[in-house]
């Protein structure tokens, strides 16, 4: 079972991803209003920053190459790859 | 009876003899038909203070301003280029509200790298442009030139975002700021970055409530708690140190009420206990730097600078290193949105921080007074019992802004009437 740590305004939930949920999904089913737009990879607006663990996108058509490497996800396209993942929202 | 100098011939407001000294209408503050023309001469027309830097904070952030008065509702954002630019936040294509988050009616704050409109998925850049046209195929002779958002003129000074929504401003940004409050530039702003916000929906004409902030005669019969009981007195008066106008622009400087000079007896035991107040923490952080704009007046024992930029925007600043920033954004003639923020140098330890704390709740305790005669105040003068009110010089700024109220709409009527833009 893949663990998911999420901190957004202030507070972190960590819960259990349920099979293949992205971390959007995850933090909406710990209860948590993520900010979002198009939810379709485009947007960036749900973007966070990976801290622990690793997490692959299924679309990103608007963070670059610079900001992926430093960590930055799409989390409405972001599936955790690892058992543990930490994200934080605005940082 | 005056503890300060005033010019001459004797009286803030003889000194400035255009305003004159008679008795002042407030018509403007309850005349429906006023604040629609308040809408273009005021609203569309001058610089407005939609935010600050630190609401841009790095590349692809963006905010949302709903501007009511000007009907309008402002996307700003900051490019990967970190230039920030403000749009007409509306979609190029069917006219739809193109960014919100939980309601079409309410301000939103995020970061992304596109805008994509909810109605038909149109997208567009932070710079503005549009960067995705579902099946382009189906349209007729679009022209990629003009398929962006519709820019408003935008710039920043001293990390405060100003907007303006005239085709081409008659003033730059700077010229309209003036000397007076230009001077300020160089004022830490950048370093005082701790920010607590307040946000109410009030019930007066937004001038009414700026009215309540810009004298200070009404400070001892009205916040008579500023003081520990032993040192309340019935008769006391107030008077400001140095009052300055430039062009529509105003500020007053007060001297004095230093609380960390103060003896514990005249002081609430909290304030002693958070060595804080409504002057902010005690114990002021060093923040180097020069701040030509602070204090024109070269009062002695200077405790705040109140800067009354036009037409809503509230700088304090204060002796202890902070400041506060006030703006009203009228909603209709008779409500306006109220938007406060305390800003502190970065708290080091949980004492500062809680100083700060200190500090905010009691700037809202304040304000909540002042608030308290807010709608007393709109429905006494709707009952319009009298036509014109006796303003002393302690009320200098008063008179002057509802005189320069009174000539901005004037002179967007003579232009109008005129043909001019």
């Amino acid at each position: 079972m893949t663990k998911v740590t999420i901190t957004l305004d202030g507070s972190t939930e960590t819960v259990e991803q349920r099979e293949d949920d992205t971390i959007l999904q995850t933090a909406r089913w710990a209860g948590m209003r993520v900010r979002t737009s198009c939810e379709a990879g485009h947007c960036a607006t749900c973007m966070a920053l990976v801290v622990e663990g690793r997490a692959e996108m299924l679309v990103n058509d608007a963070l670059e190459d610079d900001e992926v490497e430093e960590g930055w996800v799409l989390t409405c396209q972001a599936v955790p790859v690892t058992d543990a993942v930490t994200v934080v929202f605005d940082p | 009876m005056s503890s300060f100098a005033r010019p001459a011939p004797g009286t803030w407001t003889e000194h400035h003899s255009e305003l004159g000294t008679g008795n002042v209408s407030f018509e403007d503050s309850i005349s429906p038909e006023f604040f629609e023309l308040e809408r273009d001469a005021i609203f569309r027309r001058a610089w407005l203070n939609v935010g600050r830097i630190d609401d841009l904070p790095r590349k692809g952030t963006w905010f949302t301003k709903e501007l009511v008065a000007a009907r309008t509702s402002l996307l700003v954002a900051r490019g990967m280029d970190d230039e920030v630019r403000a749009f007409h936040n509306v979609c190029r294509h069917r006219g739809n509200k193109l960014v919100w988050i939980r309601s079409p009616r309410e301000d939103a704050a995020g970061v992304g790298r596109q805008f994509v409109c909810k109605y038909h998925g149109w997208r567009f850049g932070l710079d503005g442009g549009c960067t995705y046209v579902h099946q382009q195929d189906e349209f007729f002779d679009l022209d990629e030139e003009t398929l962006g958002l519709a820019p408003v003129h935008c710039e920043v000074w001293a990390g405060f975002i100003f907007v303006n929504l005239q085709p081409e401003p008659e003033q730059t940004l700077r010229e309209f700021l003036g000397p007076m409050v230009g001077a300020l530039e160089d004022y830490p702003f950048d370093r005082l970055t701790d920010r607590y916000s307040f946000r109410a929906e009030n019930r007066s004409n937004w001038k009414i409530f700026i009215d309540a902030f810009q004298e200070y005669y009404h400070v001892p019969p009205l916040h008579t708690h500023q003081l520990g009981p032993t040192a309340r007195n019935p008769e006391a008066t107030f008077e400001a140190a140095h009052y300055q106008l430039d062009g529509p622009h105003r500020m007053v400087s007060t001297s004095g009420s230093h609380k960390h000079r103060f003896p514990a007896e005249h002081l609430y035991p909290s304030e002693v206990l958070f060595r804080s107040g409504n002057m902010g923490p005690w114990d002021a952080p060093e923040i180097e730097g020069t701040r030509n704009g602070v204090n024109p007046g070269e009062v002695r024992s200077w405790g705040i600078d109140n800067f009354q930029v036009f037409p809503n925007l509230e700088l304090l600043l204060y002796e202890r290193n902070w400041y506060l920033s006030y703006r009203f954004w009228p909603t209709s003639h008779t409500t306006h949105t109220f938007e406060a923020d305390l800003w502190f140098a970065p708290a080091r330890t949980a004492r500062e921080r809680l100083a700060q704390e200190y500090a905010a709740i009691t700037v809202k305790e304040y304000a909540l007074q002042d608030c308290g005669t807010l709608d007393g105040t709109q429905m006494g003068l709707e009952s319009r019992a009298f036509d014109d009110f006796p303003l002393n010089d302690q009320e200098l700024l008063v008179r002057h802004f509802h005189h320069t109220v009174g000539r901005w709409v004037q002179d967007h009527l003579s232009s109008t009437l005129r043909g001019a833009p």
